[in-house]
């Protein structure tokens, strides 16, 4: 394999489709160009629901060689993105189930809404002044705390369609739940985060 | 339009909710839905940033190719070569019993040196007087190994259970016991 920026931008007007098909045919490259395209969004992803980056990285590379290996088994019939989104997720609840028989989930939720810690880079905006900087900065931990305190439906729908920008026809087929479904949990993720938000919005 | 129905809306889609006459004129004269929109607005705000907080490592792609190479590997040894390194047992096992003496069933001496008597080169035959220890009980005479993974499904490899190794010692009538 090569320079991944490289082979990225040489595979630029190719779809994710397209793509597989290439590699299906021989092409490596084109796998490699698949890695580079999500492999940021399924890292922040699965940071955003764990909170371990490691372990995020572990399971992104997971992610991928699941697609890898099952490839010509990809029917085109979804987008790639619903398929890759839909391992990771498998992967990152089989990890909450396994941490929440262990407790820890419960533990690192409790320590997070009181810890203030640095594990978090909100955008810089040269515009904001510092002060403000440290409020947006406040109430983005105050966000990731509240969402990771939603039941595991909620979370993993709002994640998908409001964090990944994902649509709700996508979020519905990832999460195997109807498109009316997704709509209400999201909705209802909203208004949840609303509730536990009050006096930081 | 009632509150509950601008909340939806709201929710579903914030930016074509509010380019909605219905729904802007509603927001106008409702305070608890402005309240609403304003706090949805801000969520939206805040998760963008939610979504850019890492980056994978530059070598990801490195990483998901190495390791995709050692589990072909390894799947390569679990369904051809341990499949094959049986079928080659078995062969060389098979060969063995064709050529050896015999002494197939002769009592077992582990770590001592016994001699066979040679007749033709090929055959040989066991001199007791050679003997010097007291003979131990028989062994079975072959074992069976489940190979679980071969590429057509289960093996069964049957091994003997002692493979004896004679070498010929030039000058002398009788093979040399090496290993077993």
């Amino acid at each position: 394999m090569g320079n991944a920026a490289f082979i990225a931008d040489s595979f630029l007007g190719f779809g994710d489709n397209a793509l597989v098909s290439a590699y299906l045919e021989g092409n490596e490259d084109a796998f490699e160009a698949l890695v580079a395209r999500y492999q940021d969004k399924l890292v922040n992803y699965l940071n955003n629901l764990l909170h371990d980056y490691e372990l995020a990285v572990d399971l992104a590379q997971e992610a991928f060689i699941r697609v890898y290996k099952n490839a010509d088994r990809y029917e085109g019939k979804y987008q790639f993105s619903t398929w890759i989104y839909r391992i990771a997720t498998n992967l990152a609840i089989d990890e909450i189930r396994r941490r929440e028989r262990k407790g820890r989930f419960f533990f690192y939720n409790v320590m997070s809404f009181f810890q203030k810690d640095d594990m978090t880079f909100p955008l810089p905006d040269k515009r904001e002044t510092p002060e403000k900087a440290l409020d947006r900065k406040e109430k983005l931990d105050r966000l990731q705390a509240a969402i990771d305190t939603l039941p595991e439906k909620y979370r993993l729908a709002f994640m998908l369609k409001e964090v990944q920008e994902l649509s709700y026809e996508d979020t519905s087929r990832i999460l195997e739940i109807s498109l009316g479904t997704a709509k209400s949990r999201i909705h209802r993720a909203k208004m949840l985060l609303r509730e536990k938000l009050v006096g930081v919005l | 339009m009632t509150c509950r129905e601008i909340e939806q809306l709201l929710t579903e889609a914030l930016d074509c909710a509010r380019a909605n006459p219905e729904v802007a004129s509603h927001l106008e004269s409702c305070q608890a839905c402005r309240t609403l929109s304003r706090e949805l607005e801000e969520i939206e705000d805040l998760k963008i940033s939610l979504g850019r907080r890492a980056s994978a490592p530059a070598d990801l792609p490195f990483r998901v190719s190495r390791e995709y190479s050692r589990s072909r590997t390894r799947r390569f040894l679990w369904q051809v070569a341990l499949p094959l390194v049986g079928v080659v047992l078995v062969t060389a096992a098979a060969r063995y019993l064709e050529t050896s003496t015999t002494e197939v069933a002769s009592p077992l001496r582990v770590g001592q040196e016994r001699l066979l008597q040679s007749t033709n080169g090929r055959e040989a035959a066991w001199n007791p007087a050679l003997e010097t220890e007291p003979l131990q009980s028989r062994q079975p005479r072959y074992f069976d190994v489940l190979l679980p993974n071969a590429a057509e499904g289960p093996v069964i490899v049957r091994l003997p259970t002692t493979i004896e190794v004679y070498r010929s010692d030039p000058g002398r009538d009788y093979l040399a016991y090496v290993s077993h």
